[in-house]
């Protein structure tokens, strides 16, 4: 970018005035059109909360209403009700944590060693990691759900979880993480006479614990949201979780509009909050994850 | 972000004595093993079954006959596969560009904001969907696109008759666009903001002083610093609009009729339903040829853009 003539000093002081008003306008005009956007976002969450609390005869008026005339719990008690809404939420939260937590046991010592160390078939394991996330799921679904059900483990937990340990794409998140680790504090334990454990212990985790903290929370989430793995492997209604609990809900009971609501606001509004708190760590994991392809 | 430089980087340091080498290879296997078993198991080796189902017509049950590539000839001549393709690429179409616009200009705007609490909210705001279980706002968005929902309730103050979204063939796939690019828009918006926070400061304050508009440093500058990543996020969307599965399952199940079931929806049924692992398995494939030709051509992109380094 190349200036083509040279910078007057123009003594303009009402131009600079009129410029400063206009972008004073033009950061208004930006504040209006983002908070129209932010308002399409919340505005279906909004109704969402305010239908869970409606009479059916209210959701189903036209043109709606938008304030239910008593606030009344009734849908929420006729969930917990109907479906087994506490265990699926239970089964949803535990399962989550323990495969997250599974997820960093496994990919924070072999990302280190991808990362730091140099071994013979180093590039053949790490490029199998880089194919599972390439691989789309309809590819692998298959052949693995005959797996589980040749184990006989179909209908179960185990069925969930055991497939689910290894994940190329915490592997990746926390390869990229010490890679970028700068290597001078692993040397002097290894000139010391300190072995890679005692590096990788002492050193290269304690640094990494916000990567891990990021990398766990966004495995959280992955297992929080997932969907078709338990839609195939898991069947009875007291070991469903939560997304497939919702679905097979509306499905078999067709439950009325405000029900459904109650139940869509109590499984999302949990991650919501909790996001606010974690945002930063989610949303880098989250960019990091824009590599993931 | 991603660099130029090899994925698996070669240590600085000396080579050691034999004994060290041999205790480095040792710690190594040790540390990727837990992760690398189930790798193996769970993706490699299914990858390779999966093109071993692919060529007979097995049902999951009984024995399975070889029938070359038979599944493949038939992919092709399908009416439904193709049906579900071209629900797909409508669907592509409808959603891809739609959403990276929408994500860039949103993403565009927040970084225009003087106020950095603002940009938080904003960017928080806007990536809210994105936390949520998808099967529980597409069950909200099936009330909000019913008929009488809030969205022709709002179509309706701006004098627009709105139509049974969910309903008919035409409007089906309209309508499950509009909610993926409400829920994945907070994708782009945050990969678009993280690169145009990257672009030096100094080069908007050479073009103010040369005169330039608004306008015209968006796309003389900023346009061609983040173009790297506008690409990413196209092939990106792409990347997941082909493979649209839960918003529509949840949505409308595929229908009405068969006028929104798309190719992993098709998959899937095939494969789960009526239990043709073989043909599903072949027309995994085809789906994976094209996904992976994208992934390809997005890394070999990747490393010809300079620009890259800096998001």
């Amino acid at each position: 970018m190349t200036r083509s003539e040279p910078l007057r000093p123009e003594p303009l002081t009402r131009r600079d005035a009129s410029l400063k008003a206009r972008a004073r306008g033009s950061q208004a005009g930006l504040l209006g059109l983002l908070t129209l956007g932010a308002v399409a976002i919340l505005l279906p969450f909004v109704w969402m909360i305010l239908t869970a609390f409606k009479t059916p005869a209210e959701a189903y008026t036209w043109p709606p209403i938008w304030l239910p005339a008593k606030w009344s719990l009734a849908n929420f008690t006729q969930l917990f009700d109907t479906i087994p809404f506490a265990r699926m939420f239970f089964n949803s939260v535990w399962t989550s944590v323990l495969i997250a937590s599974l997820n960093i046991l496994s990919a924070a010592p072999a990302a280190y060693a991808f990362a730091r160390l140099r071994f013979p078939g180093q590039g053949l394991f790490f490029g199998s990691h880089l194919l599972s996330l390439m691989i789309p799921w309809q590819v692998t679904i298959i052949p693995v759900f005959l797996l589980i059900r040749q184990l006989g483990w179909y209908d179960s937990f185990t069925a969930l979880i055991v497939p689910s340990i290894a994940s190329g794409f915490t592997v990746f998140l926390l390869f990229q993480f010490f890679r970028s680790l700068p290597r001078s504090l692993e040397e002097s334990v290894l000139i010391d006479g300190g072995s890679w454990f005692t590096a990788l212990r002492h050193v290269a985790l304690p640094a990494a614990k916000g990567a891990i903290a990021a990398a766990w929370l966004f495995s959280f989430l992955g297992n929080w949201q997932s969907f078709i793995w338990p839609l195939i492997v898991l069947q009875s209604s007291e070991k469903m979780l939560l997304p497939v609990g919702l679905l097979s809900f509306q499905n078999q009971y067709s439950v009325n509009i405000p029900v459904l609501m109650a139940g869509a606001t109590l499984s999302t509004l949990p991650t919501v909050i909790a996001y606010m708190f974690v945002q930063r760590y989610l949303t880098d994991a989250a960019i990091t994850s824009g590599l993931k392809g | 972000m991603q660099n130029a430089a090899p994925l698996v980087t070669v240590p600085a340091r000396k080579r050691r004595a034999s004994p060290m080498r041999r205790q480095e290879t040792l710690m190594a296997l040790l540390l990727i093993l837990p992760s690398t078993l189930g790798i193996l198991a769970f993706a490699v080796l299914p990858i390779a079954a999966s093109l071993g189902i692919s060529v007979t017509n097995w049902g999951g049950l009984s024995k399975p006959n070889f029938v070359g590539l038979q599944n493949y000839a038939t992919a092709l001549q399908d009416p439904r596969a193709t049906s579900a393709l071209s629900h797909t690429l409508i669907y592509v179409l409808l959603a891809v560009p739609t959403g990276v616009l929408i994500s860039l200009t949103l993403a565009v705007w927040i970084n225009n904001l003087k106020a950095g609490w603002l940009c938080t909210v904003f960017r928080t705001v806007y990536y809210l969907p994105m936390v949520t279980i998808g099967v529980a706002v597409a069950l909200l968005w099936q009330v909000l696109l019913a008929p009488q929902g809030l969205v022709n309730l709002v179509l309706g103050w701006l004098g627009v008759n709105g139509p049974n979204w969910l309903g008919s063939p035409a409007w089906v796939l309209p309508a499950v666009a509009i909610f993926s690019v409400w829920q994945g828009s907070g994708q782009g918006i945050i990969l678009f903001l993280a690169s145009l926070a990257s672009v030096p400061k100094d080069l908007y304050e050479a073009a103010q002083l040369d005169g330039a508009k608004p306008f015209e440093a968006f796309r003389f500058i900023t346009l061609p610093m983040i173009s790297p990543t506008v690409f990413l996020v196209l092939v990106l969307s792409l990347i997941g609009a082909l493979q649209v599965f839960e918003a529509v399952l949840v949505l409308s199940a595929g229908g009405p009729g068969d006028s929104s079931t798309t190719v992993a929806l098709y998959i899937y049924k095939t494969a789960f339903t009526f239990f043709k692992m073989g043909y599903a398995s072949a027309l995994a494939w085809l789906l994976a040829v094209i996904l992976i030709g994208l992934m390809v051509i997005q890394w070999r992109n990747q490393s010809k853009w300079v620009n890259y380094d800096q998001v």
